[in-house]
C-alpha cells in the first residue's frame, strides 16, 4: 500500500474527495472504493489479458497490484497488447507495466515480478484477495490454480482465442483448471490467433466478476462465461 | 419423440451444426452423443449439461441439454 493509503479515516475523506474516482462511486460507492484500495491483487501475465486486466485495475483504484511476467515484448505482441508499443520492444513486461501503472495512477501501489511463475516466491501471494489468471499455457494456469487453493484465493480465470473468450470465477478447492487444461490438446488460440478486440473484452469481463468478488456483490457459485464474438453470444454457465 | 439438446461451441461448430436433437435411447453419456457425431473428445475442454458443469461420464435423459466447448487458452 502506497502511504496515502494507510492514514485511517483520513483516507476516507480523501477517497470522496479525488476526482479519479468520482466516475467509480456510483456503483461502488465511498465504502466500495475504499475496499478496493484496501485491496491486493496478483494479476499473473501481463500479456493480452493482463495488460488490460492491470490497467482496468489500476484506474479502478485496487490498492495493491502484484504483476507477474518473466517476458519481454516482441512485435507480435503489438496488434494487441496494450502495454506494448513500438519503443518497448525487448523491454521486460512487468517494467512497462510498472511504468503505466505509475502513470496512470500514482495512488496505488504496484509489485513488479518479472519471473516465471514458477519461480515466484508464494509469500507475495500472503495476503491478496484475489488472483488473475491471464497466462497462456496449460501448465502454469492448473500451477497456479494450486498455488490460489493453498492460499485459499478466488481465482478469476480468462483465455482468449480467435473470436471467442472465456472468464471463470474458480473458488478455492474448485478444480475446474485441471479439467479444462489437463489434455495436451491446443487451444483454439493456436489456429485463429488472437485480434485486438477480444483481449479487451474478456478483462473487462474478469475485473468486473473479480470487483464482484472483493466486494462480495452479487457472487454466486463457481461461475462460466463463454462468449462468441462472430455470432454475438454470451453464454453464462456453472459449476 | 423424447430428446436431447447437443450445443456445439465455437470451433466445435466447424462443419458440424451449432444446434441440433437427438433421440434419447440413442445415447447414455455424454461420451456417447461424442461418439455419435464423430467428436475427438481431444477436442472437448469443457462439458456442460443444463448449464451445470459435467464430464464425458455424465448420464443423460430426454430433455438434458449438452454444451460443449472446445479448449481456449490464449493469454
Amino acid at each position: 500500500m502506497s502511504s496515502r493509503h494507510n492514514k485511517g479515516g483520513q483516507g476516507s475523506n480523501k477517497v470522496s474527495a479525488l476526482p479519479r474516482y468520482s466516475q467509480n462511486l456510483g456503483i461502488l460507492g465511498i465504502d466500495g472504493q475504499r475496499k478496493l484500495l484496501s485491496c491486493k491483487i496478483i494479476v499473473a501475465g501481463l500479456g493480452g489479458l493482463g495488460g488490460h486486466v492491470l490497467d482496468i485495475s489500476a484506474r479502478l483504484g485496487i490498492g495493491t497490484i502484484a504483476g507477474i511476467d518473466h517476458d519481454v515484448f516482441d512485435e507480435t505482441n503489438l496488434n494487441r497488447q496494450l502495454l506494448s508499443d513500438e519503443p518497448s520492444v525487448g523491454q521486460p513486461k512487468a517494467l512497462v507495466a510498472a511504468a503505466h501503472a505509475r502513470a496512470i495512477n500514482s495512488h496505488i501501489n504496484f509489485i513488479p515480478i518479472k519471473e516465471k511463475l514458477e519461480n515466484v516466491n508464494e509469500k507475495l501471494f500472503k495476503g491478496a484477495h484475489l488472483v488473475f489468471d491471464c497466462l497462456d499455457n496449460p501448465s502454469s494456469r492448473i500451477l497456479l490454480q494450486n498455488i490460489a487453493t493453498r492460499n485459499n484465493l478466488p481465482l478469476v480465470h480468462g483465455a482468449i482465442g480467435g473470436w471467442y473468450g472465456q472468464v471463470a470465477v474458480v473458488w478455492p478447492g474448485n478444480n475446474v483448471i485441471n479439467t479444462i487444461y489437463g489434455s495436451m490438446s491446443k487451444g483454439v488460440e493456436n489456429k485463429l490467433g488472437n485480434p485486438s478486440f477480444t483481449p479487451p473484452v474478456a478483462a473487462g469481463i474478469m475485473v468486473s466478476e473479480g470487483v464482484k468478488v472483493l466486494l462480495g456483490k452479487n457472487v454466486g457459485a463457481n461461475l462460466f462465461i463463454f462468449f462468441d464474438l462472430l455470432e454475438d453470444e454470451f453464454n453464462l454457465l456453472k459449476f | 419423440m423424447e430428446e436431447i439438446e447437443v450445443r456445439l461451441f465455437a470451433t466445435l461448430q466447424e462443419g458440424r451444426f451449432k444446434k441440433t436433437k437427438i433421440r434419447a435411447d440413442e445415447v447414455r453419456t455424454v461420451g456417447d452423443i461424442l461418439d455419435h457425431f464423430k467428436i475427438d473428445p481431444e477436442e472437448v475442454a469443457i462439458v456442460f449439461v443444463n448449464r451445470k458443469h459435467a464430464s464425458l461420464d455424465t448420464e443423460i435423459r430426454a430433455g438434458d441439454t449438452v454444451s460443449l466447448f472446445p479448449k481456449v487458452g490464449g493469454g
